[in-house]
């Protein structure tokens, strides 16, 4: 089941984007300059290239199939909403308990059961803490919550 | 004799303890992410960029270690080839043909050791070819001017366009995003600031790390969460078998044609280690003719042309990234950017200005490629048992790592959100059919792009004439417009025949 609507939308997404950068380049305030070309040109050129190439593809679309069936897609969803979790998490909560706690899901999306994941998820964030942190002297976050 | 005196220096930078260690690290992870299904070298690379560049090992160390994972990579593809019929990456599509039908006649032990020295006879072959032509090439190179870089640089896109992906229009788009992603940032010439849209973080430049894991390791894992359960994988057992090493001797004029042209295509922008194991299969097929009724069901011949040639390019795709700071392939994009990280800019003066870079990188191959073959000889049982490894537990710890890897570098939560931003990015262009090395070519190669076109309309005064002044300038445009036009041309002759493509595929 493929749709060409996909490719479309694209396309014109890549057109305003495309437009918007030759306006901007051609907008920039240049105070001075010792050579013929200057920072807009190239940019213009690579904008114009963009605009051809996001029309054509409005225009003369290929069908894309998205998803075969219902759980990839909330798989894939779940998925994205968990990387976001770990991100806002990772200061805040610090490297071991975001890790445990995100690793954890993950692993349940891939079908492991509770209690595997769980200790797999502290197992990871434990061993990737003090090798990582403390034994290969990388920047890790400790945790906002508990150190202040 | 002066290049052996350099290769000897090489060897000095190579062998201390701590280049070597690396080595070994870089060829055992090479071989492991090349194995398992899915992550190919693309992704090895980029995790580990990061975390090589935070360590803080010097700029030859981090290189020796990454390129030996990008090898390496060429290496392992063929385990999960002949015992699960499933590619490890793209280059060892051509190596299920024949290695999986020789696993399932019980012959999988001498089908991994076939594949392991043709893997390692021409890798071999080509770093010969590489010792020798590079710095030829890097000579040659020297004399090049602006406008000729500019030339030689659309001509790499070019080829790129025709040869890498689905629809030579997407891989373009591709291409352009790079280029436009490269724009962002202060311009050097003149101090403006562009397309920052006001945001601090994006003053320097978007971060070309940050980028990199985005695109491609966060994508696959959201790919991979896709494609879970996916269909059951039944593994050949791996019989214990003698191995004579004497068969391979049988296979030697083969294996020099597969090498000589592997390397070669491997030079070639654009062209790598996918097209060149395609060729490969293709030329030995066409030499056996009369022969050749077992091709397909388990010729040995059609498990080592293929395999002699991936591992050639994979040292021929180095040389145009090495000797014309061009790469040529999505995986030698990273590399060329990881040099460029450490305030190394590979091109003709490598050679002369950091010998300890470029020399040191040519030995660590050369014990990189020895290494691998010790490596996966007696080591082949255990990376077939890693193969069973399920998703579960790999991509919660690719995920892990690529936070790692931005956070220690930046330590913001900015770069996270954007990594993140990106992978859903790429998530989506994999998804309608981009692929996205010509992405990472494009950022690469977006600002030596643009500093080339201005430096040579400096030194015409404006006159854009100057992009077709000089004869080698003319050669790379005539080239890029004929390889443009070729899927025209063929078209033309061969008509409705379709070449089978094995292309369409990430991961070179």
């Amino acid at each position: 089941m493929g749709s060409t609507w996909w490719d479309r939308a694209l396309g014109a997404v890549l057109l305003t984007v495309a437009l918007s950068f030759i306006v901007a380049a051609v907008r920039l305030q240049v105070p001075f300059q010792y050579e013929p070309l200057g920072p807009k040109a190239f940019p213009v050129i690579l904008g114009a290239l963009l605009a051809i190439c996001g029309a054509v593809l409005a225009f003369r679309p290929d069908s894309i199939a998205w998803f075969d069936n219902r759980a990839a897609a909330g798989r894939v969803l779940a998925g994205a909403l968990l990387l976001c979790v770990y991100a806002a998490l990772f200061e805040l909560l610090g490297f071991i308990l975001s890790t445990a706690l995100v690793v954890a899901a993950m692993s349940r999306l891939f079908g492991l059961s509770v209690l595997p994941a769980a200790l797999y998820g502290v197992l990871l964030a434990v061993v990737a803490y003090f090798g990582a942190g403390e034994g290969m002297g990388l920047n890790l976050p400790a945790g906002e919550l508990f150190v202040g | 004799m002066d290049i052996l005196a350099l290769l000897a220096q090489g060897f000095a930078v190579a062998l201390s303890p701590l280049n070597i260690g690396l080595l070994l690290l870089g060829c055992f992870f090479g071989t492991l992410v090349g194995s398992l299904p899915g992550i190919g070298p693309i992704n090895g690379v980029a995790i580990l960029l990061p975390l090589a560049y935070s360590i803080g090992l010097p700029p030859e160390s981090a290189i020796i270690l990454l390129a030996g994972v990008y090898y390496g990579a060429e290496y392992g593809g063929r385990i999960s080839s002949i015992l699960l019929n499933v590619p490890g990456d793209a280059s060892a599509v051509m190596t299920t043909l024949d290695g999986h039908p020789m696993a399932k006649r019980g012959e999988a032990s001498r089908a991994l050791a076939l594949s392991a020295l043709a893997s390692f006879i021409g890798g071999t072959a080509a770093l010969i070819m590489m010792t020798v032509f590079a710095p030829l090439l890097g000579r040659v190179a020297v004399g090049f001017g602006p406008q000729d870089y500019v030339a030689l640089m659309v001509f790499a896109f070019a080829c790129l366009a025709t040869l890498v992906g689905s629809r030579p229009l997407k891989t373009l788009i591709g291409v352009l995003i790079g280029l436009m992603l490269a724009m962002i940032g202060i311009d050097s010439a003149t101090g403006v600031m562009r397309f920052t849209f006001g945001i601090p973080n994006l003053f320097d430049g978007v971060e070309f790390l940050v980028v990199v894991i985005g695109l491609f390791a966060v994508s696959e894992a959201l790919l991979m969460l896709e494609a879970w359960p996916g269909r059951k994988l039944s593994e050949t057992p791996v019989a214990k078998g003698a191995v004579r090493l004497a068969e391979i001797f049988r296979y030697r004029w083969l294996l020099l044609r597969a090498s000589v042209l592997g390397f070669f295509i491997g030079v070639l922008p654009g062209t790598g280690a996918s097209i060149a194991s395609a060729v490969a299969y293709g030329v030995e097929k066409r030499l056996a003719q009369g022969d050749d009724a077992q091709f397909g069901k388990g010729d040995p011949r059609g498990l080592v042309a293929p395999e002699g040639a991936n591992n050639a390019a994979a040292a021929g795709a180095m040389v145009p990234m090495l000797t014309l700071g061009i790469p040529g392939s999505g995986t030698t994009a990273i590399l060329l950017g990881a040099l460029l990280l450490f305030n190394v800019t590979p091109g003709p003066l490598m050679f002369e200005q950091r010998p300890e870079i470029a020399w040191g990188l040519i030995a660590s191959m050369y014990l990189g490629n020895v290494a691998l073959l010790v490596l996966n000889l007696p080591l082949v049982g255990l990376f077939a048992r890693l193969l069973s490894v399920p998703p579960a537990y790999l991509v919660p710890l690719m995920v892990v790592l690529t936070f790692i890897g931005v956070f220690s570098l930046f330590g913001a939560t900015f770069d996270l959100f954007l990594m993140i931003l990106l992978g859903f990015f790429g998530y989506l262009l994999r998804k309608m059919g981009f692929s996205l090395a010509p992405v990472i070519l494009g950022l690469v190669l977006g600002a030596l792009l643009e500093t080339n076109l201005r430096r040579a309309l400096s030194i015409s005064d404006g006159d854009w004439s100057i992009l077709v002044s000089t004869p080698t300038g003319i050669v790379f445009w005539i080239a890029a417009a004929l390889v443009a036009l070729s899927p025209l041309l063929m078209k033309r002759f061969a008509t409705g025949r379709r070449a089978a493509s094995p292309l369409t595929k990430e991961d070179e």
